[in-house]
């Protein structure tokens, strides 16, 4: 596996290992209340996770500082053996799954109520009514959890959202709660059926002349992933990759990834981020695995203009909201609150100051401005609220910028409080993400623009 | 030498990030900007005492279980922005400013209440309104109610005011301080006075004696 995909993998496992051990402590209380025996269990369990991952430090460390960056490392004697980590980290995370399933029966542990504030964000704010939305904690990598209700509980007005356990308190894991909701809308308005008929009539017919069932189901596929990324913006990619490194679907990442990637570009949401992930699910492609015909760039073209038609601008997550989101993951770095911001930069306002021949607090006493116009440069201070997406792309942002320097941390600095030291970060995160869409959303009340 | 509004508004706007205060969300900076102070907004997240089934806190008893203690017996409660916290006649909760607030290293702080809310017996603080250099977070408050009726407090609401004094550079932040417990907290810190290593010693001196 490519490095810089390895890296990312080996994180989002190691993030789920912090996670699972701060769950666990958080419900200590009442875990201790049910079964002392239990807590301990699931504690050694995490200590026992913990320590299959330390125990490969010097391959995961020779693997993520080589200077080799394609696949082909194998034809080292040394590195063979460490060619079998993603199938063991792999196996890690399948083992960390079960667990967690204890935990979603606790009731310390419950959704946060800034879920509500995400999802109402992304897909009610724009006057679509979809019914109820509710959220139930599954444990992790089940998401079969809700299949096979009955009629009555699965009526198109009940929107069931599945949100993995170990996600609970992070905002950057809830962006698979849309899936249902998009689900619905997909069939309900016919959606797919008219991308299928386009498909098959138009430019691509060629393309698909020998499509079986398995393109089909791919093309539903790509035209969900199409329309999420539309209305949650690049963190949906990240995510994407992450979940499906995680379960180990490589032939799946090479499918969605480069359809995904077009998304991007058709949407002009650029940034070297994404560009370096890109190239890394890139690299890692065997030639002749390589993107079957019906993937064609203008077939892509025509799924990413129906998710456009069903998704209006208004809804999507805009150009300009990605910007306001890089700007922000420069502030997350600093631990500062990304609820908000003024429309005006700080040397806008210096230089009104000085126009007003304010210095050091004191206005010239030859000036012509009133000490009242103070006023003015105050109110360009004004901020106005971000919106849950903007705030959890620069999240997601902020994230895949650290990762590499957390992840460098544990496997070197400090192994034997490593992973103590990543749930602390993790759990910073959390908190000023979370507090960050709390915030924003009583800015919205106080305008009046909820 | 306490700043005035346009010395805290140079400072908010200082191309030196180490000078820099930062006060985010600044929701309105006309109405909450006055001669010498900036008024800041209770956020949504409370800490109230639960008291039945505690009798006292054993200061004696380690670090780790005094923090368990603490946390058992701190109920977090959290509003929505369109729902009143209700602080009745004597009780006491802890909050924190809606405010994300940084205190750059030359200048200290403190936070005071306001008139409009002290006319209806509400105390934002019970001792601790001074902010060190160096501080970043959200500020706790220590609210009581020291009026008779109930008093409904809504996330948003501009219960206090900060303003800023002019010091010589510290070489002490608060965030690297030894000992500093509530740096960079985003939301409502309980206190974590068990962490205090006054404890410690007492409890050690206390171990001594009672062998001799």
């Amino acid at each position: 596996m490519q490095k810089t995909l390895l890296k990312f993998l080996v994180f989002e496992l190691i993030e789920r290992i912090a996670r699972f051990r701060l769950l666990t402590q958080v419900a200590g209380d009442e875990l201790q209340l049910q079964s002392p025996n239990l807590y301990e269990g699931l504690l050694k369990e995490s200590a026992e996770l913990e320590t299959l991952i330390l125990e490969q430090r010097s391959s995961l460390n020779y693997l993520l500082n080589s200077t080799s960056n394609g696949s082909g490392m194998a034809s080292n004697p040394r590195t063979a053996r460490q060619d079998s980590i993603p199938s063991l980290l792999q196996e890690v995370y399948s083992r960390l799954c079960s667990p967690s399933r204890v935990l979603t029966h606790l009731n310390n542990l419950q959704v946060e109520p800034e879920t509500k504030l995400f999802l109402n964000d992304a897909l009610l704010s724009h006057g679509k009514s979809f019914g109820e939305l509710s959220v139930f904690l599954i444990a992790e990598g089940d998401n079969q959890a809700f299949n096979g209700l009955s009629t009555n509980l699965s009526a198109p007005n009940i929107l069931i959202q599945q949100l993995p356990i170990l996600q609970k308190s992070n905002p950057l894991g809830w962006l698979s709660l849309c899936e249902t909701t998009i689900n619905n809308l997909m069939s309900s308005t016919g959606a797919l059926e008219a991308l299928k008929q386009e498909v098959i009539r138009g430019r691509a017919k060629k393309a698909i002349s020998s499509a079986q069932h398995s393109d089909e189901a791919l093309l539903e596929d790509l035209f969900r992933h199409a329309i999420q990324l539309r209305i949650l913006g690049p963190a949906y990619y990240f995510e994407v990759v992450a979940q499906t490194l995680l379960t180990g679907s490589i032939a799946a990442l090479k499918q969605i990834e480069s359809a995904l990637f077009f998304g991007l570009n058709h949407q002009n949401f650029i940034h070297k981020s994404l560009l370096i992930l890109h190239e890394a699910c890139e690299r890692s492609k065997n030639a002749d695995l390589d993107a079957v015909p019906i993937w064609q760039e203008d077939t892509l073209a025509i799924i990413y203009r129906a998710a456009e038609k069903l998704i209006p601008s208004k809804w999507a997550f805009s150009e300009k909201q990605w910007e306001r989101s890089i700007q922000l993951s420069e502030r997350l770095n600093q631990g500062i609150l990304v609820s908000s911001s003024a429309r005006h930069g700080l040397n806008e306002v210096q230089e009104k100051l000085i126009q007003l021949d304010f210095k050091n607090g004191i206005l010239n006493s030859q000036a012509s401005s009133s000490t009242l116009d103070i006023y003015e440069p105050l109110s360009m201070m004004t901020e106005y609220p971000h919106s849950p997406r903007e705030i959890v792309n620069a999240g997601w942002l902020h994230k895949v910028e650290r990762a590499p320097i957390w992840l460098y941390s544990l496997l070197n600095e400090e192994p034997d409080n490593g992973f103590k030291r990543l749930g602390d970060l993790l759990s910073e995160q959390d908190s000023l993400l979370l507090k960050s869409i709390e915030v924003s959303e009583v800015h919205r009340v106080l305008l009046g623009t909820v | 030498m306490i700043l005035n509004e346009a010395q805290i508004l140079e400072r908010l706007v200082d191309s030196d990030p180490q000078r820099r205060i930062v006060i985010t969300p600044l929701l309105k900076p006309e109405e909450q900007f006055g001669p010498t102070s900036v008024d800041l907004r209770l956020g949504t997240d409370f800490q109230v005492m639960r008291r039945t089934n505690l009798t006292h806190f054993d200061l004696m008893k380690d670090p780790e279980a005094l923090e368990r203690d603490m946390k058992q017996h701190m109920q977090c409660v959290k509003v929505k922005p369109t729902e009143p916290f209700v602080l009745h006649p004597g009780e006491f909760a802890l909050a924190s400013t809606l405010e994300y607030v940084k205190v750059p290293l030359d200048l200290s702080a403190r936070l005071e209440g306001r008139s409009t809310w002290g006319r209806l017996g509400l105390q934002i603080h019970a001792t601790a309104g001074f902010v060190d250099p160096g501080f970043r977070g959200a500020l706790t408050f220590e609210l009581s109610n020291v009026s008779n009726i109930p008093l409904p407090l809504y996330p948003g609401v501009r219960i206090s005011q900060i303003c800023f004094f002019q010091g010589v550079q510290t070489n002490l932040p608060y965030h690297k301080k030894r000992y500093s417990k509530y740096s960079g907290k985003s939301s409502t810190a309980s206190s974590a006075f068990f962490r205090d290593p006054e404890y410690s010693r007492i409890r050690a001196a206390k171990e001594q004696l009672s062998y001799q």
